[in-house]
Formats: C-alpha cells, sequence, structure tokens
C-alpha cells in the first residue's frame, strides 16, 4: 500500500502543473489517478476501521452482537484487491507519458522488434490466466467464508510448520531424523 | 565490480538451476504418477522450499536488470514469448499448488496444470539455453529476429533434454526426501531417465557439430573445457551404477554435480560473452558508478539475507518424510 503513495506524492506536483501548461486530450487521464488513488486510501481506511473497530468490540467481548459489522466485515473481503489494482493504475497511469520520470518517455522505452500480434497474444495470455485464477479464488473464498471462522480455523491449525495443507491427511517433517 | 556481479549472477543462476531444477522436477514426476498418496509426499517434500526457490530467478533477472542491463534488455526482447509463456506457467503451478488442497471438483484440473506448467518451464528453459548457444541474431545491438526465433529443432531437442534433466534431479530430491514405494519407483526411473538424458545429450552434440554452430569452435581453442562434461559423465555413471547402495542422498548429489558441470561448460565455452559472440560481460555491464551503488546495497546485505534464509529453510526441513499417522 505504501509504494503506490509514495510515488503519487513525488509525482502528483508536476502532474498539476502539466495540467495548467497543456490542454491536450490526453489530459483527460489524469483524472484516472485522481480517483484510484482516493479509491485506493478509501478501501485501504475502510479495512483498518474495521479491523481496528472489530478489535476493539472483540476485547470487550461484543462483537457477536454486532450484525451490522459482522456483515460488513463479511463483505469486505475483496477490499485488498481493489486496493492493489487501484493502486497500480496510480502508478501506471500518473506517470505516463514517462517510463522512468522525466527520464525516459514510454514511446522510447518500447522494444523494437515488438510485434502487435506478440503483444496481444500475452496480454490475452495472462488476461485468461488471471480470469482463471481469480474465478477460482473467488470461489475459495466464498467457500472459506461460508464455513466461517470456526470451519476455516481447524483446517489451518494442523501443522504449524504446513499452514496451508490440510491436518492430518498430509505428511509432516521429522526434523530429528538429520539425514542430511 | 563486474567481475563481482558476473560472478554473482553465474552463482544465482547455477543455484536457481539445481534448486527449482529440482522442484520443476518434482512437478514433472508428479504429472506421471498417479497414486494419490504418493502425490501428496511429492508436493510435502517440495512444499517448504518451492517458493522460496523461485526468488533465485526474481534475483537472477533483477541482477541482469540492474547490473548487466544491456543483456537484460537483449536477452528480454528476443524471449518476449518464450519468456512469457513461462512466467504463465509458473503462475499457474504456483497456484495449483495451493488451490489443489482446496479444491473439489477441480482438483484433477489444477494437478495437470501443475504438472503441465514444470513441464513449460523446464522446456522454455532449456530451449533458451540452447538457443542462445546457438546464437542469437543480433544486429547493431539491437534483436532483428521473429517472435519464434527461439524455437528450433535444436532448442527444442534442449529444451526436452532439460526437462528430463530437471526430472532426474527431482527423482533425486525424491529419493533422499521420501522412504517405501515411492522411493522405489524413484529409483527404477532414475536409469531409465539417465539413459535418456545421455543420449539426448549426444544427438545434441552431433547435431551441433552437423549445424557448425560456432561455440563449437571454443571446444578446439579450449581443450581443457572437455573436462567438465568428463566430471558430468563420470557423476551419471556413478548415478547409473551407485544407485545399488541405497544411500538416499546420493543421486540428488550426483545429479547436482553433473548440473554444476554441464554449467561450467556453458560458462567456459561463453566466456568473455554473456550473448556469444553478440555482447560481452564487459559491454553489458552497468557504469562503474552504478555497479558500485548496488554493490553496498543488494551485494553486502540482500544477497547473504537470501542466501542466509535459503540455508535455515533447508536445515528447518531437513531429514525424510514421515506419513502421520493418527
Amino acid at each position: 500500500l505504501s509504494l503506490p503513495i509514495n510515488q503519487y506524492s513525488s509525482i502528483q506536483i508536476p502532474l498539476r502543473r502539466r495540467r495548467r501548461e497543456c490542454h491536450d486530450p490526453k489530459a483527460d487521464l489524469h483524472s484516472i489517478p485522481f480517483f484510484t488513488f482516493r479509491i485506493m486510501v478509501g478501501c485501504g481506511l475502510l479495512m483498518l476501521g474495521l479491523a481496528w473497530f472489530g478489535s476493539l468490540l472483540q476485547l470487550t467481548e461484543r462483537i457477536d452482537r454486532q450484525r451490522l459489522l459482522l456483515w460488513a466485515i463479511c463483505l469486505s473481503f475483496p477490499l485488498p484487491f481493489i486496493a492493489t489494482l487501484t493502486g497500480w493504475f496510480t502508478a501506471e497511469v500518473g506517470r505516463q507519458p514517462w517510463t522512468v520520470y522525466g527520464v525516459l518517455r514510454t514511446a522510447d522505452s518500447v522494444t523494437p522488434s515488438l510485434t502487435v500480434g506478440e503483444t496481444i497474444a500475452s496480454l490475452a495470455f495472462f488476461g485468461s490466466i488471471y480470469l482463471l485464477i481469480f474465478s477460482f479464488g473467488t470461489i475459495f473464498i466464498f467457500r472459506l467464508i461460508k464455513a466461517g471462522p470456526d470451519g476455516g480455523g481447524a483446517e489451518v491449525a494442523g501443522n504449524a510448520k504446513r499452514p496451508m495443507a490440510v491436518a492430518g491427511k498430509a505428511p509432516v517433517w521429522h526434523a530429528e531424523e538429520a539425514g542430511w | 565490480v563486474t567481475t563481482y556481479f558476473a560472478v554473482i549472477l553465474g552463482l544465482t543462476i547455477l543455484l536457481y538451476v539445481l534448486l527449482d531444477g529440482f522442484d520443476l522436477g518434482v512437478g514433472m514426476f508428479f504429472g506421471l504418477t498417479r497414486d494419490p498418496d504418493d502425490r501428496r509426499s511429492m508436493l510435502a517434500s517440495i512444499s517448504p522450499v518451492w517458493d522460496g526457490n523461485e526468488t533465485w530467478l526474481v534475483l537472477a533477472g533483477t541482477l541482469l536488470w540492474g547490473a548487466f542491463p544491456r543483456a537484460y534488455s537483449l536477452i528480454l526482447s528476443s524471449f518476449y514469448l518464450p519468456i512469457v509463456l513461462m512466467l504463465g506457467a509458473l503462475i499457474l503451478r504456483g497456484v495449483a499448488f495451493e488451490f489443489r488442497d482446496k479444491a473439489r471438483g477441480s482438483r484433477a484440473f489444477w494437478d495437470i496444470a501443475f504438472s503441465v506448467g514444470s513441464f513449460i518451464v523446464a522446456f522454455v528453459q532449456g530451449a533458451a539455453v540452447g538457443a542462445i548457444a546457438a546464437g542469437v541474431p543480433i544486429e547493431n545491438g539491437r534483436y532483428v529476429g521473429g517472435p519464434f526465433c527461439w524455437l528450433s529443432p535444436f532448442s527444442a531437442l534442449c529444451g526436452a533434454a532439460l526437462c528430463f534433466g530437471y526430472m532426474l534431479l527431482g527423482l533425486g530430491w525424491v529419493i533422499g526426501k521420501t522412504e517405501g514405494g515411492l522411493r522405489e519407483k524413484a529409483y527404477r526411473r532414475v536409469k531409465i531417465y539417465t539413459c535418456i538424458v545421455g543420449f539426448l545429450l549426444i544427438v545434441l552434440f552431433v547435431y551441433s557439430s552437423h549445424l557448425e554452430l560456432q561455440i563449437l569452435n571454443r571446444w578446439r581453442e579450449r581443450p581443457y573445457l572437455a573436462a567438465f562434461p568428463m566430471v558430468g559423465m563420470g557423476a551419471a555413471l556413478l548415478l547409473l551404477f551407485g544407485a545399488r547402495d541405497r544411500r538416499d542422498f546420493r543421486p540428488f548429489i550426483f545429479m547436482s554435480v553433473a548440473f554444476i558441470a554441464a554449467f561450467g561448460t556453458f560458462v567456459v565455452s561463453f566466456l568473455p560473452y554473456m550473448l556469444p559472440f553478440s555482447l560481452t560481460i564487459a559491454e553489458a555491464a552497468a557504469p562503474p558508478a552504478s555497479l558500485r551503488f548496488m554493490f553496498w546495497g543488494s551485494g553486502l546485505v540482500v544477497l547473504p539475507m537470501i542466501l542466509f534464509y535459503t540455508i535455515t529453510v533447508y536445515r528447518v526441513f531437513r531429514g525424510k518424510l514421515v506419513t502421520e499417522v493418527e
């Protein structure tokens, strides 16, 4: 989260200056980092607020009765994803038309031998991989949420050394047997 | 400083090949095994280390980027599609590792993604090495080949050879890490695969002299080069005939020695070039001021840290895999 913020604060001033200087239609691009940055920070604050408020209520043991808060936490699962994505938009759109701000223009940094076909192919390839992964990831997150904190917790607590493994089913390590 | 970074880059690539090599190999072996218990043991044997192994690829890329920017730009431009393909396969493979335990109906799909992804990664890496050895078409510091220049019969053979080579490393790992039926299966395959790799290497050698690759002249100029393949051959013979005495960590060691020998062969026949006969290490290096700057940060702090946690992980998870009885 901190990276896009730092990057943004350092380029904000030149961006504003350029906005005054030129009135080309590309200036509309500046509204993209404007909104994405605020969405990212908003997501961050919302997550912080939910976490802190929830912890506070947890300490006073009243969290079980806060149906509204519990629902809000439950529905907040896409926030980190949105924050990451908008953060990248802020950084990548915000620095255009530069690859390295003030040093190297994006137009000058393109690989000379790269063809349009290659670009489309790679974009489509990564796009379909992410589509596949995120669809399944969403399904698995929904299952975790549906199982609730108890259902998901038991699965994780099996072996501290392999937190991602399913307890009991998988082989575990015997460190004392020092064959190596 | 250039020499320092060249050595570090070489060691990083070598470590990557050895470490990710065995977990890619386990991934491929995984695809050729049907038994669900064997599959679980194989996954468990690499689960603490596989993603750590891949940081060495990231490190190698970063070192190229920071210390040898010209080589970075040339290699990534010439191998655009294969690198995209490799990254996609690495993503799928890594995700499959985590998703297969969460999946209900789609486990078979993730298992296929895991092993096919491993195959693709190994093949692309082998093909890229083959294409580099055969010579990348570069004129005036720019790549002038097409998008599929990396894929020739020669480089495809290199890709296949590396698949089997990585699989041998993976088998060595499985033998060292497991017991019982799975270990026996791995022992049986070691012999077959050693013969296949040996055969492929002979074919490659004959083929490259048929193609009259420029790189072969190096062997005439530097006869001591032959020492490396000799060491590799020795290791392979030990692997083939030493399998009987059942010291379970040995196959992996022998295989690593063979890989180090192969790597040494390439390094010595490439020197002083980074990309044979078009880009030397000195030409590829960043300005001395940048290299010195990088040396204090990454050279003295980050690298030892990565090395330290890598060693720690392997120490913590040393020994054999044991199935917990409930």
